[in-house]
């Protein structure tokens, strides 16, 4: 395995293939970082420049753009409060109150830190142990994904900032905009109202953009003539330091697993990996009472969690053949346009390829690493921009991202009435955060629940006879009981 | 914040009872072997939501909830106007977005916001929106090929 390592890292510093992983990872981290851009369609959109590549090349970039997107979203969901995938979105809470204290560039390297040390770690155990990973993944049914959801939901407390009842509340309002359109089991349209453009319900890219950005964009619209808060631009004192990047190793070292264990089953992604590791990270943290207030582990967590999972979803994919999200589902593709099948005869067939494709994840989490922390200055400079003009930026990104996901501008008014919706909630402190979990999770959750009733001939005895099932129940009871805990102490 | 909880309180009730009844409007498709119906999870939710909204609301009458004085003029105060206008922007760009295609609306939607955010310069009111406009349509349209309304004039 070493020397196919070895060779695979030769391949990927070779001239032929390093330019388009460099290529790819910077291009990476501004699609992630624009608003409304994801990884999938970063990926999808540069795919068919790769058609005429040869394998590794074209491999090695889509990886590169993978790698790059899912941390990239980190940087616009600090520095602006507007999550560049969903991914970042739990990145929000912790990332942007720091950089409104004026810690802008000490966010930012968190982040980029965090995310190398995600990613490597779950490329680590994608060459390790990704045969007994696949396994376990493998023995997910609908009770299991069900049970995963609910613990996913569990976190919505752990999220609620001061008022746990208003962010149950807010979860609910997610969970209920989740249900709109076609029931998963029966296709019966629900709260469409003949509305064609609801059939497929509320795409999550406008939800987000609205909640999160246009929402912020109108509060600072009233805040306008107010005097601008003092950014701390000394970059020396700034980043953050070693000593703390030391004490934060356990944090995102643990979030990085959670990241590739759940990246490894298919269909639970990134956005779903960043809540459970924040939630995990504040549950078990001595300073969970600083969480949500511009923690640092409140930032390393989902950030090694989110990039974690670039590994983990790759397990699925080389191992079985079987994509672990939707990025990895067009890698599926790009495999197989060029010829490859993926598979356990992958391995035995085209090493050359797999070891090259390793390799490139390590050598593109570095370059990550490298360019996030020299983009720092640059970045913060978004920071010291004045109110007046960063604010019509926002307000124009946001209407661009939320109208390039579908092409659609039905999604732009979805956008518009999110943010008057988080508008009205951040005036009556009430967390947006739940509502983006919510429905991210509740069609999971209510198609698995439905799937499993339907396995089950109408009985729920799954809840209770499925050792998995039965572990991610207790693991959202105790993730609620440690909310409630938190919650009576203060 | 007392007053706006009960607010809160009154919206998620009616919420809820809207959901209720729309969800008992579901008819029954086809499929007759789906044991809990398209309606379960919706009107499930829906009782979840009252519940909550009543413990909120049970919790604020108890005084239980950090109430931190503030009356419904602080919450939404005179300032609030800007913001106001700000989204009455939006949404006129949004409804020209088709008809004038992007840079143009871009331009107009950025135009106007910058007198209300107090830009004075005429430099800055005359390159700022095209600047903007044109930077997201190169990235956007030219680099990353995502199409965005072109409208009369095809750009």
């Amino acid at each position: 395995m070493v020397a196919l390592l070895l060779n695979g890292l030769h391949t990927t510093f070779s001239l032929a293939i390093f330019p388009f992983l460099v290529l790819g990872v910077a291009g990476g981290i501004v699609i992630g970082a624009l608003p409304g851009l994801t990884a999938t369609m970063g990926v999808a959109v540069l795919l068919p420049l790769t058609f005429g590549m040869e394998s590794t090349r074209a491999l090695v970039m889509l990886a590169g753009i993978y790698i790059g997107a899912i941390y990239g979203g980190s940087i616009s969901a600090i520095l602006l409060k507007t999550p560049g995938t969903p991914a970042a979105a739990a990145t929000v809470l912790d990332g942007y109150e720091l950089a409104r204290k004026g810690e802008a560039a000490k966010a930012l390297s968190i982040s980029a830190i965090a995310s190398f040390t995600g990613g490597i770690v779950s490329t680590v155990m994608l060459i390790t142990i990704s045969p007994i990973l696949a396994n376990f993944a493998l023995r997910f049914g609908a009770p299991e994904y069900f049970a995963l959801a609910v613990f996913g939901l569990s976190i919505i407390a752990s999220i609620s900032g001061k008022s746990p009842v208003k962010g149950l509340l807010a979860g609910m309002f997610g969970l209920l905009i989740s249900t709109v359109g076609l029931d998963p089991v029966t296709s019966f349209p629900r709260f469409t109202f003949g509305e064609i453009n609801l059939f497929n319900g509320f795409a999550i890219i406008p939800v987000l953009i609205g909640l999160f950005a246009l929402a912020e964009a109108f509060v600072q619209m009233e805040k306008i003539f107010e005097p601008a808060q003092a950014v701390d631009t000394n970059f020396k004192h700034g980043m953050v330091s070693l000593k703390e990047t030391i004490s934060l190793l356990p944090v995102m070292i643990k979030s990085a697993f959670i990241g590739t264990f759940i990246g490894s089953i298919p269909g639970a992604g990134a956005d779903i990996a960043a809540f459970v590791s924040y939630n995990e990270a504040r549950r078990t943290s001595k300073k969970s009472k600083e969480f949500g207030t511009g923690c640092l582990e409140g930032i390393a967590a989902p950030e090694a969690g989110n990039n974690g999972v670039t590994g983990g979803a790759m397990v699925p994919l080389l191992t079985l053949g079987v994509p672990g999200d939707a990025v990895t589902a067009i890698l599926l593709g790009a495999l197989v346009i060029q010829g490859l099948q993926p598979g356990p005869l992958l391995f035995a067939k085209s090493p050359d390829i797999v070891y090259g494709l390793f390799s490139s994840l390590f050598v593109g989490n570095i370059l990550m690493l490298i360019f996030g922390l020299l983009g720092v200055r640059l970045f913060c400079r978004v920071v010291e921009l004045p109110k007046r003009i960063i604010i019509p930026v926002i307000v124009t990104l946001s209407m661009v991202g939320a109208y390039s996901m579908n092409n659609s501008i039905f999604d732009v008014w979805v956008c518009i009435a999110f943010g008057g919706i988080g508008y009205i909630m951040q005036k009556v402190e009430m967390p947006s955060s739940p509502i983006i979990l919510a429905v991210i999770l509740g069609p999971m959750a209510e198609s698995n629940l439905r799937r499993a009733v339907l396995m089950y001939e109408g009985g729920y005895s799954f809840l209770w006879t499925r050792p998995i099932t039965i572990v991610f129940l207790a693991l959202a009871l105790l993730s609620l009981y440690s909310s409630y805990k938190r919650a009576h102490a203060a | 914040m007392k007053k706006a909880n009960y607010g809160i309180v009154l919206v998620f009730l009616l919420l809820s009872a809207f959901v209720i009844y729309q969800a008992n409007t579901f008819e029954q498709t086809l499929i007759q072997d789906d044991y809990v119906g398209a309606s379960f999870f919706p009107e499930l939710l829906a009782w979840m939501t009252a519940g909550l909204a009543l413990v909120l609301g049970w919790l604020n009458f108890r005084g239980k909830m950090d109430d931190d004085g503030r009356t419904l003029a602080d919450l939404f105060p005179r300032r609030m106007l800007l913001a106001l206008v700000g989204l009455g922007l939006v949404v006129a760009y949004v409804m020209l977005l088709e008809p004038l295609g992007f840079i143009l609306a871009t331009i107009a939607l950025n135009a106007a916001l910058l007198p209300l955010f107090g830009v004075r310069s005429p430099l800055v009111l005359a390159l700022f929106p095209v600047i903007v406009s044109l930077s997201v349509y190169a990235v956007f349209y030219k680099i990353l090929i995502v199409p965005l309304p072109e409208g009369l004039f095809y750009f």
